[in-house]
C-alpha cells in the first residue's frame, strides 16, 4: 500500500503475471497514475485507489496493447472515503491477433463522502476479428450528494479512416498503427495537468 | 365526479367538463364489447377479424414481469369505447360549446393562428375536430384520424396495419389492437416534404375510460414529415388507462420525426407501443418527453432494416411525487452501416422514481453499425430515485457501441453561485433544470419548447419547502 501526499505522478509498465496495488491519497493531495500494460499472455492488473482525505483527487489512466492469444483482465478500484474527492479514470486498450479484455471497474462511494465526482470510462480498439472485449461497471453508491458517470466503447477500425491514409500514401498497416498508437496517446490528454502531462510523456519514452 | 389535484393543487389542465355522447360501451371488455366497437364504426370484416384476434392474445397474455407495478389497473372497470358526438367537424365554430371551451384552455386557436400546417384534435375515442391546409392535400398527403383512414383508405390500411407491431408482441398491443379508436392515419407520397410539423392534440375526459389511439405514418421514398403529438388531460379521481399503438414505416431516403408532449394527469396508467422501421438510408427520429402520468412505460424503437438507415431517440422523463416514469428507446441493427442514438435525460424530485430502460441490438451480419447511447439522471432530493437498465446484445463484431450514464444532484456550488446573483432558489433550480433538459428542448418545434420551460417550472414550484 502506498500512501500518496502531496502531488505523485506514477508510471508503471506490466508485461506479464499478476499486480495488485493499493494507493492511498491523503487529504488535498493528487495522484496521477499510468499503468502501460502489454499482454501476450494471461495477466490480471488491479489497481485500488482510496480517496481518504477532503480533497483528495486521484487521475488514473490505462493504456493496453494487447496481442496474440493475451488476456487481460484489468479491474480497478475508485473508493471514495471522504468529502469532495474527485476520480478520473480512463482505460483504452488496442487490441490485435486473438487477445482478449475483461474490464471492470468499481466505483465505491462511502456514505460520508458526500459531493463526490466520479468518472470512469473504457474504450477499446478491436484490430482483428478475433479480439474480444467485455466491459462491465460496478457503481456502489451510498451517499446522496454525488455526481458518477460511467461510459464504455467497443470498436473496430474504420474502414474510411483508412481510406483517408490510404489516398494519402500511407499502406494499410502503417496505417493502422498510427490509428492504434493515436486512440492510445489521446488518453493521456485526460491529465489535467500540462506539467504532469509531459512528465509521463517523458517517463513512458524510458520505460 | 370530484377531480382531486395530486400536484399542490397547481395542476393547470386540471379542469374536466361534464360528459355529453353518442355511444357509450359498458364497462369491461369481452368479444362482444369487440364486436360492437366494429359495428358501430361499419368496419370492414377483416378489421373485426383483427380485433377479435387480437382480443383473444390479449386474454392469454400475461403482464410484464418487469418496469412499473401495474396490478391496480382495474381492466373490468374501464370504458373501452365512447364515441363523443355523432358527426365531426370541419370548422372550428361547427364544434360543441363544451368541447370547443376545453380547447380553448388549452390554447388551440393560438396554434392555428400560428398557421400550424394542420390541427388535428382528439376529443375522447375520435377525432372531432380537424383543418389540413390546402396545399397539404394538393401534395397528395393524406391527415385523417385512423377511423376514417380505414374508411376512406382500405387498401393503405389493410396493406401496413400491424405489420410494425403485431397483435401478438405484448399485452397492452393486443389490447390496443382489438379495441382502438381514434389516432392518426399520415401517408406521404414519395419525394414529398411536408414543411410545417402535422399536429394533433389528444384529451381525455371520461373518468374510467381508455383511450387506445392507433396511429400509422408511412412515409414514402425520399419523403419528409414531422408528426408532432401533445397530450393534456384533466384530472379524475379513478385511475385511467391510456395505451396507444404507433407503427411507422419509413421508406429508402425518408425521413420522420415523431413529437410527444406527454402530460397525462397524474392518475393515468400511460403503456404504449411506439416502433418505427426503418429502410435503405432513411432516418427515424423520436422526441419523447414525459412529463405527465402516474406509471408511463414507453419504449420507442427504431428497427433498421436497410443498409445506412439511422435511428435517433431523444428522450425526457420528469417523475415528481407519486409518479413512475419508465423510459427510454430501442435500436435494433438488422442491416449493414446503420447508426443510432439515444440520448435521455431524467429528472426525479419529491419521491418520484425514473427509469432509463434501453436495448441496442446487432444481429450477427450487420457490419459496421455504430450506436451511441448517453443516459443522464439528476436526482433533486434524496426521496427520489433514478435507476439504469441498458441492454446491449451485440453479436457483430465490426461495430461501434457506446455508452455513458451519469447521475447527479444539483449542485450546490451552481445555486450559491446563482443566489449570490439574486436568483431565489427555486428560481435557480428550475433554470439549472431547464438547461440540463435544454439539448432535449431546444429538438422541440417553438411552441412546445415554451410550454415545456414553462410545465418544468410549473413543476418545480413548491419543490423546495
Amino acid at each position: 500500500m502506498k500512501t500518496i501526499t502531496n502531488t505523485a505522478v506514477i508510471v508503471k509498465k506490466i508485461s506479464r503475471g499478476t499486480s495488485h496495488e493499493e494507493y492511498v491519497v491523503q487529504e488535498h493531495s493528487r495522484l496521477t497514475l499510468v499503468y502501460i500494460i502489454i499482454g501476450d499472455t494471461d495477466m490480471e492488473v488491479s489497481p485500488a485507489v482510496h480517496l481518504a482525505g477532503r480533497g483528495a483527487s486521484a487521475t488514473i489512466i490505462g493504456l493496453i496493447t494487447g496481442s496474440k492469444h493475451g488476456k487481460i483482465r484489468m479491474h480497478t478500484l475508485q473508493h471514495h472515503k471522504a468529502p469532495d474527492t474527485t476520480s478520473n479514470l480512463l482505460v483504452k486498450s488496442v487490441l490485435s491477433d486473438a487477445s482478449e479484455i475483461f474490464y471492470d471497474g468499481s466505483i465505491l462511494v462511502d456514505l460520508c463522502a458526500q459531493k463526490t465526482d466520479a468518472y470512469q470510462r473504457n474504450e477499446n480498439l478491436l484490430l482483428d476479428e478475433h479480439t474480444h472485449a467485455t466491459s462491465s461497471p460496478a457503481l456502489e453508491i451510498l451517499a446522496n450528494d454525488v455526481r458518477c458517470t460511467h461510459g464504455a466503447v467497443v470498436k473496430t477500425l474504420d474502414e474510411n479512416e483508412l481510406w483517408y491514409l490510404a489516398t494519402r500514401g500511407i499502406d494499410r498497416d502503417m496505417g493502422r498503427d498510427m490509428i492504434a498508437s493515436g486512440f492510445l496517446a489521446s488518453a493521456l490528454d485526460r491529465i489535467p495537468d500540462a506539467g504532469e502531462r509531459a512528465l509521463v510523456e517523458q517517463k513512458i519514452a524510458q520505460l | 365526479m370530484k377531480s382531486k389535484s395530486p400536484i399542490s393543487g397547481k395542476y393547470k389542465y386540471g379542469f374536466h367538463k361534464k360528459e355529453n355522447y353518442v355511444f357509450k360501451s359498458e364497462r369491461g371488455l369481452d368479444a362482444d364489447g369487440v364486436r360492437n366497437i366494429s359495428l358501430h364504426k361499419h368496419e370492414p370484416s377483416w378489421m373485426l377479424d383483427r380485433r377479435l384476434m387480437a382480443y383473444l392474445i390479449y386474454t392469454k397474455k400475461k403482464l410484464p414481469m418487469w418496469g412499473a407495478d401495474l396490478s391496480t389497473i382495474k381492466f373490468d372497470d374501464i370504458f373501452y369505447y365512447i364515441k363523443p358526438t355523432d358527426k365531426k367537424a370541419n370548422r372550428w365554430e361547427d364544434l360543441p360549446v363544451e368541447i370547443r371551451d376545453t380547447y380553448d384552455r388549452i390554447g388551440i386557436p393560438e396554434a392555428e393562428k400560428k398557421f400550424l400546417a394542420g390541427v388535428s384534435a382528439q376529443y375522447e375515442s375520435e377525432v372531432v375536430y380537424k383543418s389540413i391546409q390546402a396545399s397539404l392535400s394538393k401534395k397528395g398527403v393524406i391527415f385523417l384520424d385512423m377511423d376514417s383512414g380505414l374508411r376512406e383508405y382500405p387498401e393503405i390500411v389493410r396493406q401496413y396495419f400491424g405489420t410494425v407491431i403485431p397483435s401478438g408482441d405484448n399485452k397492452f398491443s393486443a389490447l390496443n389492437a382489438s379495441v382502438w379508436s381514434g389516432g392518426s392515419f399520415v401517408y406521404v407520397p414519395k419525394g414529398v416534404r411536408v414543411e410545417l410539423p402535422l399536429q394533433a392534440y389528444f384529451r381525455i375526459n371520461a373518468a374510467n375510460m381508455g383511450q387506445f389511439e392507433r396511429t400509422l405514418i408511412i412515409a414514402e421514398e425520399g419523403s419528409h414529415v414531422h408528426y408532432v403529438e401533445g397530450c393534456t388531460a384533466p384530472i379524475y379521481s379513478t385511475d385511467s388507462l391510456h395505451s396507444a399503438v404507433v407503427e411507422i414505416i419509413v421508406k429508402k431516403g425518408a425521413r420522420v420525426r415523431y413529437t410527444t408532449i406527454q402530460n397525462w394527469s397524474n392518475n393515468v396508467y400511460n403503456l404504449v407501443t411506439k416502433r418505427a422501421r426503418v429502410e435503405e438510408e432513411g432516418t427515424m427520429e423520436w422526441v419523447d418527453g414525459n412529463l405527465g402520468s402516474k406509471v408511463t412505460m414507453k419504449y420507442p424503437s427504431v428497427y433498421l432494416m436497410g443498409r445506412k438507415a439511422r435511428g435517433e431517440v431523444l428522450s425526457i422523463a420528469y417523475a415528481g411525487p407519486g409518479q413512475h416514469q419508465d423510459a427510454g428507446g430501442k435500436a435494433v441493427h438488422y442491416a449493414s452501416e446503420t447508426t443510432s442514438q439515444i440520448i435521455s435525460k431524467s429528472i426525479s424530485r419529491g419521491g418520484g422514481r425514473t427509469s432509463y430502460r434501453g436495448l441496442v441490438e446487432v444481429f450477427p451480419g450487420a457490419k459496421h453499425c455504430k450506436s451511441k447511447v448517453v443516459c443522464d439522471a439528476l436526482i433533486l432530493d434524496e426521496s427520489s430515485r433514478s435507476d439504469t437498465y441498458p441492454t446491449m446484445k451485440i453479436n457483430e463484431h465490426e461495430t461501434q457501441i457506446e455508452h455513458e450514464a451519469t447521475v447527479s444532484k444539483i449542485g450546490d456550488e451552481q445555486l450559491f453561485y446563482l443566489q449570490s446573483r439574486g436568483i431565489s432558489k427555486p428560481q435557480a433550480e428550475s433554470m439549472i433544470v431547464n438547461g440540463f433538459i435544454e439539448p432535449i428542448v431546444r429538438e422541440l418545434p417553438l411552441e412546445y419548447a415554451v410550454e415545456m420551460n414553462r410545465l418544468i417550472q410549473l413543476q418545480m414550484e413548491g419543490s423546495v419547502g
